[in-house]
């Protein structure tokens, strides 16, 4: 989502909308071009560049803004010969040992460790801190058009201003069934009195996690886009400390052409259904006793029945367990100094009954009061 | 009767309201206010039941531990106190060392909150030395509570509600972060009637000290770094160096400089401290021209902040003082970085890892290294190994920072001579920063 303080808004008595750009903007042919030319260089100097760009007269908004659009579209790399972790290591070391005050001084150590580890000077010294964020190399970019960038720019300022919403409603022509359901996703879907029946209005569950939001509100975005004939009317709540709401409206005849989802942002999902794995019937531990008086059958019987459903139990001697079960069970133990603890771990991981299974696992317990308070010793 | 009880925070009286002398009367009191609803119990000789506590007492403890003469009287006053006040003194006095006979004094449970992950590591070896018993902790992926606990204030303050009775005793390492309202909450939350808190520095407003002394207790004791230097601490000397910028950077500094004089002056805008500040800094968001002034002045103090006639300097002092163990602080990673890079020397910022950082400071321990760089996290709270020389290229203009970062040096050692060299660009607003940075 874009961030909130790159958001740029316009307001007027009661509506507030994003400001769009339109499809001149020389801005936005600048900011490519930047990032054009800054494939195969550092990531700190794109980032100089772009300050600069904010020196041009331009909103700084603007520029961080389209920025952000350009950097989905941009891949970074960590290029470095040597481990950074260790030509750090080794060249300090060495450093340690003298005073690098003077150019040649460092290039003296550079060489004795580059020797040591095999490498030239030169790739020891790029090494060196390559892993720092400015250091990255730009490795490859994805340039949109000025008027894609445009409309993804003004789709993403959308999007961040949508999430501020108290309430959205949508219509559309037809309706559209995982419309609703992406806006169910938001807070509790109505239908509002007088509508049609392919009007959706969603009261915003209320969160602090404005950016969770954001990304609710582009899939539902997203989705409206792609049905067509769509209108949108949002009450806004925005900057949060504003104490005037706002009305935004947005129509796909008037602001339809203004945006569009960068292709780049939509990830490609390939679902893979687990297979389900087969769960014990009785569950990962059984207190024999327990069981066998609530089914009403003897704990020998019950056995056999466990035996034929194939699922490989240790039996602490009343008590099966699943193994991985019981390493669970004796790691969260571990800690555990008092009944109360030792209960509430143990339920936590589903043993309901626990004290059988306390006693199986060998555990003593010193009685005191309240009970929740006595020592449990480890066997 | 009245029964006592903890819930969430607070404290219940059932049976009754309380009638505590400035307050309205209620039933329910923040958890900080325990000990004055017992002590106003007791005083009235009401029949009362206590339930707020549910803590365990810690085997019995008897450390081998002596107090300095600075130390014991510290910890007389804080008892004179009820057992709750603020103990201030300079980094390297031995504050933990109190903090451990404070727990050997009350024989009770106590959490120890302490501002980051690596001290808890730090202060539960120090317990488990002293007091010859397991120690719990809590946070950086600990979750072990036993009768004597250390946690950082992040994870006291999220388990307030569970943990606020489990404890008779809090000892708030670094008692100045409390100013954060987050963390104010331990101590709003914790029924603990007994409080100690320790710092090098302390704010200074009236308001703050009002609040510190309301939820954990007045300045029982405080001593400046020179009051000790020379006898527990270092003698150490402070020599402020101005270095004058060089002709190219004098004319950006006064260009940049101008700019943003220009815009407040335009705007009639006065910037009188902290909070004016700020506020030009939120119409920067909004106003083009204040943007430009912000950068402008940014810009300038870069200039101020990190000129070369100060990297020349700093070179000059680590070429004359080879074998010193020297700490560097700046107030950009920028710099820290560069510094590294051009000089060799290993660098601490807020982004090196935790592994990396604790072998840099191990090397620098056992003498493999000598100098390291940083910005602002070795100001406080982590235990960084005796140094002889700081270099400070530039800083905030606050006085706590400058305090912290002279005690990094101030750890005695026999005919030692601490020097911290404070590098300050001349005639320009850094010089104003230095000069508020010293005052105490």
């Amino acid at each position: 989502m874009l961030p909130t303080e790159h958001l740029r808004v316009h307001r007027r008595g009661e509506t507030i909308r994003p400001i769009y750009l339109g499809e001149e903007n020389s801005m936005s042919k600048t900011l490519i071009a930047v990032y054009a030319d800054h494939v195969g260089r550092r990531r700190g100097d794109l980032m100089e560049a772009l300050s600069d760009c904010e020196d041009l007269g331009y909103d700084y908004r603007l520029v961080r803004g389209l920025a952000s659009v350009l950097e989905s579209r941009t891949i970074f790399a960590v290029g470095a010969s040597v481990p950074p972790l260790t030509a750090r290591s080794e060249v300090f070391k060495e450093a340690g040992t003298r005073v690098v005050t003077t150019e040649a001084d460092r290039v003296e150590a550079l060489k004795v460790v580059a020797g040591k580890l095999g490498v030239e000077a030169t790739q020891l010294d790029a090494s060196l801190y390559a892993d720092l964020e400015e250091e990255q190399k730009v490795v490859e970019f994805k340039a949109p058009s000025p008027g894609e960038l445009n409309r993804f720019y003004n789709y993403v300022q959308t999007v961040a201003l949508l999430a501020y919403s108290r309430r959205i409603t949508l219509s559309t022509e037809k309706r559209d069934e995982y419309l609703a359901s992406l806006a169910g996703a938001l807070g509790n879907v109505e239908a509002p009195v007088g509508m049609g029946p392919n009007t959706v209005s969603v009261s915003m569950k209320p969160t602090n996690r404005i950016s969770m939001r954001g990304s609710k509100v582009d899939e539902l975005m997203a989705r409206l886009l792609k049905v067509g004939g769509w209108t949108l009317e949002a009450v806004i709540h925005y900057p949060s400390n504003n104490k005037r709401q706002g009305m935004l409206t947005l129509s796909h005849d008037v602001h339809g052409g203004l945006l569009e989802r960068d292709p780049a942002e939509e990830e490609t999902v390939i679902e893979i259904v687990p297979r389900k794995k087969r769960s014990p019937p009785h569950g990962d531990i059984i207190v024999l006793e327990e069981l066998a008086a609530r089914r009403g059958v003897t704990e020998d019987r019950l056995l056999n029945e466990i035996k034929e459903e194939g699922f490989k139990y240790v039996d602490l001697g009343g008590v099966l367990v699943i193994s991985e079960k019981l390493k669970e069970l004796r790691d969260a133990l571990k800690s555990v100094e008092t009944l109360g603890e030792a209960g509430s771990v143990l339920r936590s991981l589903g043993a309901s009954n626990f004290m059988p299974i306390l006693e199986a696992l060998g555990y003593t317990v010193e009685w005191r009061k309240p009970r929740d308070t006595s020592r449990v010793y480890r066997p | 009767m009245i029964i006592l009880h903890y819930l969430r925070g607070r404290v219940k009286v059932e049976g009754g309201p309380i009638y505590l002398d400035t307050l309205k009367p209620s039933e329910e009191f923040p958890a900080y206010m325990y000990h004055e609803v017992v002590r106003h119990l007791k005083a009235s000789g009401e029949e009362y039941r206590d339930e707020v506590l549910r803590d365990e007492a810690p085997p019995h403890i008897a450390t081998s531990l002596e107090l300095r003469d600075y130390q014991a009287e510290a910890l007389k006053e804080w008892k004179e106190e009820d057992c709750r006040g603020i103990v201030v003194l300079p980094t390297g006095a031995g504050k933990t060392i109190l903090a451990v006979k404070a727990v050997e004094e009350l024989q009770c449970s106590t959490l120890v909150v302490v501002p980051t992950v690596v001290l808890v590591d730090q202060w539960r070896q120090v317990l488990e030395d002293s007091l010859k018993q397991r120690v719990g902790a809590i946070g950086g992926g600990h979750d072990e509570i036993r009768p004597i606990t250390v946690a950082t204030y992040d994870s006291a303050s999220l388990r307030g509600s569970s943990l606020g009775n489990m404890f008779r005793f809090l000892v708030l390492d670094e008692v100045h972060h409390l100013a954060a309202p987050t963390y104010r909450r331990i101590a709003l939350r914790y029924a603990a009637p007994y409080r100690l808190g320790l710092t090098a520095t302390l704010q200074s407003d009236e308001d703050t000290r009002d609040m510190y002394e309301e939820i954990v207790g007045p300045v029982v004791y405080s001593l400046a770094p020179e009051h000790l230097a020379g006898t527990h601490l270092a003698d150490y000397v402070v020599k402020t160096v101005k270095l004058p910028l060089s002709p190219q950077e004098r004319q950006e500094y006064e260009h940049q400089y101008q700019i943003y004089r220009g815009f407040l002056r335009s705007r009639n805008i006065r910037i009188r401290g902290s909070r004016d500040y700020l506020m030009f800094v939120r119409r920067s968001a909004r106003d083009p021209e204040a943007r430009r002034a912000l950068i402008a002045r940014n810009r300038a103090m870069d200039l101020a902040l990190n000129s070369g006639s100060k990297i020349a300097y700093m070179k000059s002092l680590l070429k004359a003082n080879p074998e010193e163990k020297t700490l560097i602080f700046t107030s950009h990673n920028k710099l820290v970085y560069r510094l590294s890079r051009e000089l060799l020397i290993p660098a601490i910022t807020h982004v090196t890892a935790r592994e990396e950082r604790e072998q840099i400071l191990a090397r620098f321990r056992d003498g493999s290294y000598r100098r390291i760089v940083t910005s602002r996290v070795l100001d406080e709270g982590v235990d960084v190994p005796d140094a002889s020389m700081a270099i400070i290229i530039s800083g905030s203009g606050s006085s706590r920072q400058f305090i912290q970062r002279l005690g990094r040096i101030l750890r005695k050692r026999p005919g030692k001579q601490a020097v911290l060299y404070e590098l300050v660009s001349a005639d320009t607003a850094e010089t104003h920063m230095s000069a508020r940075r010293r005052q105490r």
